[in-house]
C-alpha cells in the first residue's frame, strides 16, 4: 500500500522548506499541471512532452522527461500534491498488473534505461534513467478500485 | 483455508482487521526461534533472483519495521526492504518460472482455477504444511491449466521439489512470487518473518540445488584398457540449501549422464545404478560440506578418445545447473587390451 509519505524524521525540516517553496512558486506562477501537457504517440505508447513540474515544492524536482509514457485513459492529478520530489501523478481505472506491464514495456520503447523493476502485491516501483538525464522512479499503488502512478525522484 | 491468517487479508483485501492479526503476528515474530541455516531453502532455482520486499513486522499503518530492524516512519514503498503491512516475501520472476518447496512437507491446499494473469480476488497458490508447525505459501501462481500447480492435495513434497510455476494471478502488480511463512497458533495461521535476525537479502536459506566443483582424483584424461574398469571420484561442494542424501527418494542426489540428460553410457561399469546413473553421493552432505561421488569407468568401446558429461540430479526434484558445476565431464582414453 502507498500513501503520502509521512517520514517523521524529516517532516519537521520539510515544513519550513515547504512554506518557502510554496510562496516562491505562487509568486512565479509556475503551477503548470501535467494534464496541461500535450501527449505524443511513439509506436503504441502515448507519451508526454516535457513540461515544468507542477508541484509547489517541485523546485528541487526535474521536469517530466521528454517522451515519458502515460497509459491511455490516465487522468493527471491537478493540482499536484505538495510533496518533495514528486514530479507527476496520474490515476486510472486500469488494474495494477496492466499498468505495470504497460510501463515496463513502454520505458525501453521510448529510449529510457530501466534500472529496477520491483513488482509486489499491491505496489510496484520502477526506476529508470532517460538519455542524458537523472534516475527517476515510478510508484504504482492502489487507489480506490483503480491504480495510481507517481513519477518522482528516487527514495530509499 | 478456514483459519484466519494474513493470507486471508492478502487475498481478500480485508485491511480493517489487519491490525488485529498483525498484533498477534507481531508477538510471534518476536518470539519465533531463529531457523537453522538449512531449514528452509529459497522457493526457486534461479540464483539471480533477489528480494523485492520483505515482511513488515510492525502492525501499525505508517510504521514499517523491516527484516534488518530498520524502522520507516512512512507508508512509502522501499524496494529491497519492505512496504507497509506486507505479510510475505516478494521475489520478482517472469511468468512460468519454476517455484520450489522451501522445506519437506505436505500439500495442505491448492488453488489453480484463476487465470495466470487474472487480476484480483484470490489468485492461484499452493500451501504446504511442515513438520515444525509452520506453513509456507506460494502465491500468484500460473493457472493449473497452464501448469502453474504441479502438486496435489495431501501429496508429500521435499525441499526443492517443484510445486508450481509463477504467474501474476490475484492482486499482483507485476509478475512475482509472494512467498510467505506462517505459524499455526491453535488453528490460526499468522505471519512469521524468516528473514528476521538473519539479515540476509535472500533469506530464507539458499537456492535448493547448487554445487561447485572442487576436485577429482584425476582431472586429466582417464586412461582405461578396453574391457577393464577403473575407479574415479569427483568432489562437489554443496553451496545450495538442501542436504544431499544418497538413499532417500525423491531427492537423493546422483551423478548422471548429461548432454543429453539420462543417456545410456558406453562407460557404465558394474557398480552403476543403471545405464545413466553412475553413482549416488557417497554420504550425507549438508550445505557447505563437500560430497564425493565414486564410480567406475569401464573401457567398453573400442580404442579411442572420448568424453562423458555428467551432472548432478536430485531425483524427482531437479537437475543441478551444469555450468555451475564447471561443466563437469571426464575425458576418457580407451586403449587396446593387453594380451
Amino acid at each position: 500500500m502507498h500513501a503520502q509519505p509521512m517520514d517523521l524524521t524529516r517532516s519537521i525540516a520539510r515544513l519550513g522548506i515547504l512554506a518557502a517553496l510554496t510562496s516562491t512558486a505562487i509568486a512565479l506562477g509556475a503551477c503548470l499541471g501535467p494534464a496541461g501537457t500535450p501527449t505524443i504517440s511513439v509506436g503504441e505508447v502515448t507519451t508526454l512532452q516535457p513540461s515544468p513540474t507542477s508541484s509547489a515544492t517541485g523546485l528541487a524536482a526535474p521536469d517530466i522527461p521528454a517522451r515519458f509514457p502515460v497509459m491511455a485513459g490516465m487522468d493527471a492529478d491537478e493540482p499536484l500534491p505538495d510533496e518533495p520530489g514528486l514530479i507527476g501523478r496520474w490515476t486510472t481505472a486500469a488494474n495494477g498488473a496492466d499498468v505495470y506491464t504497460f510501463i515496463a514495456d513502454a520505458l525501453p520503447k521510448v529510449g529510457y534505461h530501466v534500472d529496477l523493476l520491483a513488482p509486489g502485491d499491491t505496489v510496484a516501483v520502477i526506476r529508470f534513467t532517460p538519455p542524458g538525464g537523472r534516475q527517476l522512479q515510478i510508484d504504482l499503488g492502489q487507489e480506490g478500485s483503480g491504480t495510481f502512478m507517481e513519477l518522482r525522484l528516487p527514495r530509499d | 483455508m478456514s483459519a484466519l491468517s494474513s493470507f486471508d487479508f492478502l487475498r481478500h483485501g480485508a485491511r480493517p482487521l489487519l491490525a488485529v492479526v498483525m498484533a498477534i503476528a507481531g508477538a510471534v515474530l518476536m518470539s519465533a526461534p531463529a531457523l537453522a541455516s538449512d531449514d528452509y531453502t529459497l522457493p526457486f532455482y534461479d540464483p539471480g533472483v533477489s528480494l523485492n520486499y520483505g515482511v513488515d513486522r510492525d502492525p501499525r499503518i505508517g510504521i514499517q519495521l523491516d527484516y534488518t530492524g530498520k524502522v520507516w516512519y512512512d507508508t512509502a514503498t522501499h524496494p529491497g526492504r519492505v512496504y507497509d503491512n506486507h505479510s510475505g516475501l516478494d521475489y520478482p520472476m517472469p511468468v512460468y518460472s519454476p517455484v520450489a518447496a522451501a522445506k519437506d512437507g505436505v500439500v495442505a491446499e491448492t488453488e489453480g482455477g484463476y487465470g495466470t494473469r487474472q487480476f484480483g480476488d484470490f489468485g492461484n497458490f499452493v500451501r504446504l504444511r511442515h513438520s515444525d508447525g509452520r506453513h509456507t505459501l506460494y502465491y500468484h501462481l500460473a493457472s493449473r491449466a497452464d501448469g502453474g500447480i504441479a502438486v496435489s492435495y495431501n501429496e508429500d513434497v521435499i525441499a526443492g521439489e517443484k510445486v508450481g510455476e509463477s504467474g501474476c494471478s490475484g492482486i499482483c502488480y507485476g509478475p512475482h512470487l509472494h512467498f510467505e511463512v506462517m505459524v499455526d497458533m491453535d488453528g490460526d495461521l499468522v505471519t512469521s518473518d524468516p528473514m528476521f535476525r538473519r539479515l540476509w537479502t535472500t533469506w530464507p536459506g539458499r537456492i535448493p540445488f547448487r554445487a561447485a566443483y572442487v576436485r577429482e582424483n584425476d582431472a586429466d584424461t582417464v586412461i582405461v584398457r578396453r574391457g577393464y574398469t577403473i575407479y574415479h571420484w569427483v568432489e562437489f561442494k554443496n553451496i545450495g540449501g538442501r542436504t544431499w542424501r544418497p538413499n532417500i527418494w525423491p531427492g537423493r542426489v546422483v551423478l548422471g549422464t548429461w548432454d543429453p540428460a539420462q543417456h545410456d553410457s558406453m562407460f557404465a561399469a558394474s557398480d552403476w545404478t543403471n545405464d545413466w546413473i553412475a553413482t549416488r553421493v557417497d554420504g550425507v552432505t549438508a550445505p557447505d560440506e563437500v560430497g564425493r561421488f565414486t564410480f567406475g569407468i569401464r573401457g567398453a568401446p573400442g580404442p579411442g578418445t572420448y568424453r562423458e558429461d555428467f551432472n548432478l540430479d536430485a531425483q524427482g526434484a531437479h537437475w543441478f545447473n551444469w555450468d555451475e558445476l564447471g561443466g563437469f565431464y571426464v575425458p576418457i582414453k580407451v586403449t587396446q587390451q593387453i594380451e
